[in-house]
């Protein structure tokens, strides 16, 4: 069992080193999707390998040159100076997903400053009350799978689409089982464990994914330990980022267990299943309508508060901890609202604003003082 | 400095306060006038709203008002113990900080109705609207116009373009279901029209700037804005920057200067420190520079392709090529265009910490600038509203140096 914890954590620890290695071995091509919402099945159908890009914590020197320090996220910063480095050589491409100002202004910069033979910015809509955003977001995907056929000299045929769409359902299915068993048996899981569970995903091909979550689900089949007396905790936010391991560690340390999360390295990336029975395109599209709430879209019909309280309540939570990533606009905008419903429906909830600058005594002392307010469950 | 210059005052400015009065009497009495009243973003359809007879308002001019009167900081800080973190949009944070701290009226903003929305302008204005719709409990109209990347193929650009249309068709349909009132197709061409002469007119009046010494400085149009966004879709607009170009062309012909002894001619990117407005103009008057462009009025310059023989795809095309919705490399294209068109010796990049679309890209301007034209640039750290993130001394400190550096080298090389 360790031996499987142990495999996901090195892939979502040393992501670079990883896939440098594996594309040396296999000789495929790699795309690089940054933060969010990339349909990375239609990558996959072409024959490449999707990862997500993972903005982490580090020094930050060349991209200093390109991006202010002062107001620009991490994670934006981060990824950009990877490019620069050079730690990014082993992309073929990369795709941008337009989410946020930063995202939608990093494309066009890293077009100009790291120019790879494939670059893809992709428009999605924002407004999913219109009767036309499916289709609109449609017309992208299909633009974007004409590209990608371009690229990988290739045609992506439609059972191609529907196959991939199938492996990653099933992965995503069974990292809902992972979290159908911590929901009730917390106690057998850390927080980093599961937050380095779902990164792997992101950072590696998904049948390898899907098969070392098979041996570890079979593994942990019938264990139990729903640590009674412990403080049960919802984590959420952390959009577009790597949690930072070692805070999410203070969740054990001091004497919580994590019970479920809304993180983006987490839930968020695997709840929604793709229809497998439309035309795979359209499924595509719809998945991205009908998916967990996101502050990045506009639909006033899917509440994110309404939403973190149901899953609050469904894993019988005493709080939740919300990362919000410095400089974060659109988590940002959304905060008094979510702060809002949290308070209406009685759950107690803390805002820890990250930037990768590690557990500070700051985060510690608040993170120690909310898991009293909460008590014991 | 020493001196303290005299800059010349305009002849219009009685009748541009009397056109401000006239429009916030006219929305003080809205709503009693039975008149339904919506916010608006600055580049947005607001033309079918004016076709529909709403009091049109737009709040960024009252955030940016707040900035010159110096209450922004209040207002943000409002919105801050409301749980609004204090690196957003200090536009947004000042305008939802007045409306969390005001009941009916809002300042001299009647309560909204309705809001529209386009998120041409930036990702954030339409998160910003989100959060007012909530406030009020109002309906939000969002015009979702995706953005122009660089290395867009024709085809990419129609896709958007179709798409921003297609939302166009449907808004009458829209505004008719939310107002129970009849749009009115006869009123939309009258506006639009109204709004397209006015741009125009206005831009007119624009490049009279090229003229050296330029008879208007960048802080001059800030000031000029007003009747072009607010009176937006009426034939007053028009009426106003027809009696302003004359002015303009006047002092064309008499050699007068906005900036008297003007030495050097500079570009301001975007948007300034409203809060040190005054004070900024001041300093470069009185080292004889004058800050002739902006990217305030360019923002505004796609509207002059409106079209009243085709108001639907005209507004389409002008929403979706509005200057900020560009791909970084194609705003830099437009600003070397203007550097040259404007006889242009140095730049002036603030950088607005809380309006991430205008400041993110401004070093690779900066970079490409000084490589294909040689032109300097001055870095400003700021912000539009929130003085907190800006420093007096240090700004100073830099301004004085940059000053002196271009004292010292090479004045303009011609026109």
């Amino acid at each position: 069992m360790d031996d499987v914890w142990s495999k996901l954590a090195n892939i979502a620890d040393n992501p670079l080193d990883h896939l440098a290695r594996w594309k040396k071995t296999t000789g495929r091509k790699i795309i690089g999707c940054h933060p969010m919402h990339c349909p990375e099945e239609i990558i996959h159908a072409a024959g490449a390998l999707p990862i997500t890009m993972l903005g982490s914590g580090g020094p930050i020197t060349l991209a200093n040159k390109h991006l202010q320090s002062t107001f620009i996220c991490m994670p934006v910063r981060y990824n950009l100076d990877s490019a620069l480095g050079g730690r990014l050589d082993f992309l073929d491409g990369m795709i941008f997903p337009d989410i946020c100002e930063e995202t939608r202004c990093l494309s066009d910069i890293w077009k100009a400053n790291c120019p790879a033979d494939f670059h893809y910015s992709l428009l999605l809509p924002v407004n999913l009350t219109l009767s036309t955003a499916k289709e609109f977001l449609a017309s992208e995907l299909a633009n974007l799978r004409a590209s990608l056929e371009k690229f990988m000299g290739r045609e992506i045929s439609d059972d191609d689409l529907r196959r991939s769409i199938s492996v990653y359902n099933y992965d995503r299915q069974l990292l809902c089982h992972l979290y159908d068993l911590r929901r009730d048996n917390p106690g057998l899981f850390q927080a980093r464990d599961i937050a380095s569970a779902v990164a792997a995903s992101m950072l590696m091909p998904k049948e390898e994914h899907s098969e070392l979550l098979s041996r570890l689900l079979a593994q942990i089949e019938g264990a139990r330990d729903p640590a009674e007396g412990k403080g049960r905790l919802v984590l959420s936010g952390g959009l577009c980022d790597m949690p930072e391991l070692d805070v999410l560690d203070l969740v054990e340390e001091l004497g919580a267990v994590a019970v479920d999360d809304d993180l983006y390295v987490g839930s968020r990336y695997f709840a929604t299943q793709v229809d497998e029975t439309l035309d795979p395109i359209e499924a595509l599209a719809a998945k991205f309508i009908e998916d967990v709430p996101c502050p990045t879209k506009y639909d006033p019909s899917k509440d994110w508060g309404d939403y973190l309280v149901n899953l609050a309540r469904r894993s019988q939570a005493n709080g939740v901890v919300i990362f919000m990533a410095k400089f974060c606009e659109p988590h940002g905008f959304d905060y008094p609202h979510l702060k809002d419903k949290l308070s209406d429906a009685g759950i107690p909830h803390l805002l820890l604003q990250t930037d990768h600058s590690g557990p500070s005594g700051q985060i510690r002392t608040r993170l120690q003082a909310f898991v009293e307010l909460i008590g014991r469950g | 400095m020493d001196t303290k210059v005299e800059t010349p005052k305009f002849k219009i400015w009685p009748l541009l306060k009397q056109t401000t009065n006239d429009y916030w009497k006219e929305g003080k009495q809205a709503r009693e006038a039975g008149r339904l009243v919506a916010w608006c973003s600055g580049v947005s359809p607001s033309d079918y709203l004016s076709a529909m007879d709403f009091f049109v308002c737009f709040p960024m001019n009252q955030s940016a008002t707040s900035g010159v009167l110096g209450n922004s900081v209040k207002m943000c800080e409002v919105a801050e113990a409301h749980g609004y973190p204090d690196d957003l949009c200090s536009y947004a944070r000042t305008n939802i900080g007045t409306a969390l701290s005001a009941t009916g009226m809002i300042d001299t903003l009647p309560r909204p109705d309705l809001l529209l929305v386009c998120n041409n302008q930036c990702i954030t204005i339409a998160k910003w609207w989100e959060n007012l719709s909530r406030l009020f409990d109002v309906p939000l109209v969002l015009i979702d116009v995706p953005y122009l990347h660089d290395g867009f193929e024709q085809d990419d650009v129609s896709r958007v373009i179709g798409y921003v249309r297609q939302q166009l068709v449907e808004l009458p349909e829209v505004l008719e279901k939310l107002t129970g009132r009849r749009f009115d197709y006869d009123r939309l061409q009258e506006c639009v029209g109204h709004t397209g002469s006015a741009m125009r007119k206005w831009r007119e009046g624009l490049k009279l700037r090229r003229n050296i010494p330029s008879p208007m400085s960048v802080f001059d149009v800030y000031n000029l804005l007003f009747p072009i966004l607010s009176l937006r879709g009426r034939p007053e607009a028009l009426d106003f920057y027809e009696q302003l170009n004359s002015e303009l062309s006047e002092r064309v012909a008499a050699g007068v200067a906005a900036v008297p002894g003007e030495k050097h001619r500079l570009h301001f990117d975007a948007p300034p420190p409203w809060f040190r407005i005054r004070e900024l103009s001041n300093k470069f008057a009185e080292a004889g520079m004058c800050v002739v462009t902006g990217v305030y009025p360019l923002s505004f310059l796609s509207l002059t392709e409106l079209d009243t023989s085709r108001p639907t795809d005209s507004m389409a095309e002008a929403l979706c090529t509005q200057y900020v919705n560009w791909g970084i490399g194609h705003r830099t294209e437009v600003l070397i265009e203007l550097l040259k068109e404007y006889h242009l010796d140095a730049m002036v990049m603030q950088w607005a910490q809380t309006c991430k679309p205008c400041s993110i890209g401004q070093y690779d301007q900066i970079e490409a600038v000084r490589q294909r034209l040689g032109i300097p640039s001055l870095v400003i750290d700021g912000d539009m509203c929130d003085s907190r993130l800006y420093s007096d001394t240090e700004t100073n400190t830099r301004i004085d140096a940059f000053i002196e550096t271009l004292q010292g080298g090479v004045a303009r090389s011609s026109a």
